[in-house]
């Protein structure tokens, strides 16, 4: 811990400083919010989505600036991180909130659905999204996913018309308050355990305390005490239900199919981004000590037997779906997995098996998944599920849609030269890199790999599906005979653009993911402990 | 006078273990959402004893932040209920089939 300098009463200027992406992106959805109540006359809403969208380019930048800063400090007295991490998860969840707000200017309108609101919901949701991933303290942790969620489960439902719209919500609701209910008691078992809710100070305890670990003979800490143990798994479990891991993952499906396309690509990339850096902050600050990584009772093996299982059933349910959003659901369970794989690694082998995976993989998953749901809402029609055959004949009568499909179904497939291709590399590197660096058991982690890709080669199967219906059948039913908005051609267009030009040039991008997550992970206590001079803080609170 | 902590956290865990039971046997949905309110409770005396045993404000502080998420879940969640009645006529979560593989 570092010494107690000062007591700086009420909030510092660089408090807000660090939460300015955050605050930007706030005001713009109360912005939009006020401006739909004044809203008058015929006229669509897509300006307020644009306004969203320039609200949300603000907010990246500025993330992008503090980022530039190569600074980290804690603020609120160690409730938040401003570090490189937190900025460059506030990025991509901005890069997804970005594209869905320019598909949804597109999509909503044709469904009798065009309310601000839509825009406004997505704003909040990216507020919580980046207070999760700016999180320093288990509350604030807490507390981004809970604005997070609430403004998801409305999006859910934002077809008041449709029945699916309204199911969707409500068994995201369900499932997503009792996931946080069960969140919340793991926190309370561990702030009863360690007497705070700080990451970095529960990390601490987690390494040394007996009141955590259980000692040996000798004096090695061989497992974790039951009751940090308990609320270890609660929390673990809860960040599973909103990250959809097999055992956890039976929302997802319906939820994505009922929910509205734009809002389905939505919490399958963005609210998974927010999962994933919630979950390394916990992993990597937190649950950082030995016993607690490695042990029979620690996190690597309830991550290895939940990575296992999610890759292989998510593949293998994803195979015999007919519906093309539940396909999708599906392959983005299976991604999860997938994702699940650096982790593992990290935790085994330590942070030299860090690679800048997870980062990387999810710009490349939200990329060819917010723009497959980009295409399958211009396809869609008034609430009716798609399937295989409604994609037959496209690549005839929409060329520039259908190869664009393509490019995300070789990506969501892996297979170069596109982003998913590097990135399904880097995620199985990690685990192959990490067998060999730690000191026993790495034959485990080198199986869990060969399962893994046998796996995604089974997936190739349902992703190639797509392609083999859009090109090789004939047409046999009347398609859309709307025109593609302009708005949501320039979102499939980046995205396809963005995953062949990360797949050609992927180097850039790798070493800045690489950079994120070393500025996290590299300090053992945590960014708080190379705070800059005349900003330090008491640790407050717990002791 | 006081009493053993320990006897709160058995009641909180008894909370909570209530709410779960609830949410996964109930069928009405809003007595879903008050079984899942009862595991916040829960949750919420935990924290409290915690603080007191450990004699800080951490916990209590938490606990406010709960019942105000509690609160905004409330909202979101008896709107979408409402949603749904309109659509099903129907509050039985069993009869929220019309989403299925």
């Amino acid at each position: 811990m570092m010494p107690a300098m000062e007591i700086a009463a009420g909030v510092g200027r660089f408090d807000l400083h660090g939460l300015t992406p955050g605050m930007i992106i706030t005001g713009f959805g109360l912005l939009v919010l006020l401006l739909e109540i004044f809203h008058r006359g015929r006229g669509g809403r897509a300006y307020l989505g644009g306004i969203a969208v320039f609200g949300l380019v603000l907010g990246g930048m500025w993330a992008y600036l503090l980022w530039n800063q190569r600074f980290s400090w804690s603020l609120f007295r160690m409730m938040a991180y401003q570090d490189g991490f937190g900025q460059a998860f506030t990025a991509i969840v901005v890069m997804a909130a970005i594209l869905t707000c320019l598909l949804a200017t597109d999509y909503l309108p044709r469904h009798q659905s065009d309310r601000g609101e839509f825009y406004a919901l997505i704003l909040f949701a990216v507020t919580g999204m980046i207070l999760v991933a700016v999180a320093a303290d288990l509350v604030t942790l807490f507390l981004g996913i809970e604005t997070m969620s609430l403004a998801v489960y409305v999006l859910a439902g934002f077809f008041r018309h449709s029945r699916h719209s309204a199911e969707a919500s409500l068994k995201y609701l369900i499932l997503g308050a009792l996931s946080t209910a069960i969140m919340l008691y793991g926190i309370a078992l561990l702030y009863g355990v360690t007497k705070t809710t700080h990451l970095a100070s529960i990390g601490q305890l987690f390494q040394e305390s007996p009141a955590i670990c259980r000692f040996n003979a000798e004096g090695f800490a061989v497992g974790l005490q039951p009751l940090p143990l308990i609320g270890m798994v609660m929390i673990l479990v809860s960040m599973g239900f909103k990250i959809a891991l097999v055992p956890f993952h039976m929302w997802a499906p319906d939820v994505y199919d009922g929910s509205p396309t734009p809002a389905a690509g939505f919490m399958a990339t963005a609210v998974k981004v927010a999962g994933f850096a919630g979950l390394l902050r916990l992993l990597m600050i937190a649950f950082v000590g030995w016993p607690a990584r490695i042990s029979s009772t620690g996190w690597v093996p309830i991550l290895f037997v939940l990575a296992l299982v999610t890759i292989i059933l998510g593949n293998a349910a994803a195979i015999v779906q007919n519906k093309l959003k539940r396909m999708l659901a599906y392959s983005s369970i299976a991604h999860a997995g997938y994702l699940l794989l650096p982790l593992i690694a990290a935790g085994y082998a330590g942070h030299q098996a860090f690679n800048g995976a997870v980062p990387y993989y999810l710009v490349a998953y939200t990329l060819a998944t917010l723009g497959a749901f980009g295409v399958l809402g211009y396809l869609e029609k008034q609430d009716q599920a798609l399937t295989y055959d409604d994609l037959d004949g496209l690549g005839k009568r929409h060329p520039w849609v259908a190869a664009s499909m393509t490019i995300f179904m070789i990506s969501a497939a892996g297979i170069p030269p596109t982003a998913g291709f590097f990135a399904k590399f880097l995620a199985f590197k990690a685990v192959i890199d990490a067998a060999g660096i730690g000191q026993f058991g790495g034959v485990y982690l080198v199986v869990l790999a060969a399962l893994g890709i046998l796996a995604s080669v089974a997936g190739v199967y349902y992703y190639l599906r797509v392609v083999v219906h859009m090109y090789m059948r004939e047409q046999h039913q009347q398609g859309p005979s709307f025109l593609l908005g302009r708005a949501a051609a320039v979102a499939i267009a980046l995205c396809a653009f963005g995953s062949v030009a990360l797949g050609i040039l992927p180097n850039r991008l790798a070493t800045l993911s690489y950079i994120s997550t070393i500025e996290m992970a590299d300090t053992p206590e945590g960014p708080e402990a190379i705070v800059p001079a005349g900003m330090a803080r008491t640790t407050g609170g717990g002791d | 006078m006081s009493v053993d902590p320990s006897l709160y956290l058995i009641v909180s865990g008894l909370l909570f273990a209530v709410g779960l039971v609830g949410v996964l046997v109930r069928r009405n949905v809003l007595v879903v959402l008050m079984s899942i309110e009862i595991m916040l409770n829960g949750s919420n005396l935990a924290f409290i004893t915690f603080s007191r045993v450990h004699r800080g404000l951490d916990g209590q502080v938490v606990a406010f932040f709960v019942i105000a998420v509690a609160a905004a879940e409330a909202a979101v969640g008896l709107a979408i209920v409402i949603n749904v009645f309109r659509h099903f006529r129907s509050t039985n979560v069993d009869e929220l089939k019309a989403l299925k593989d």
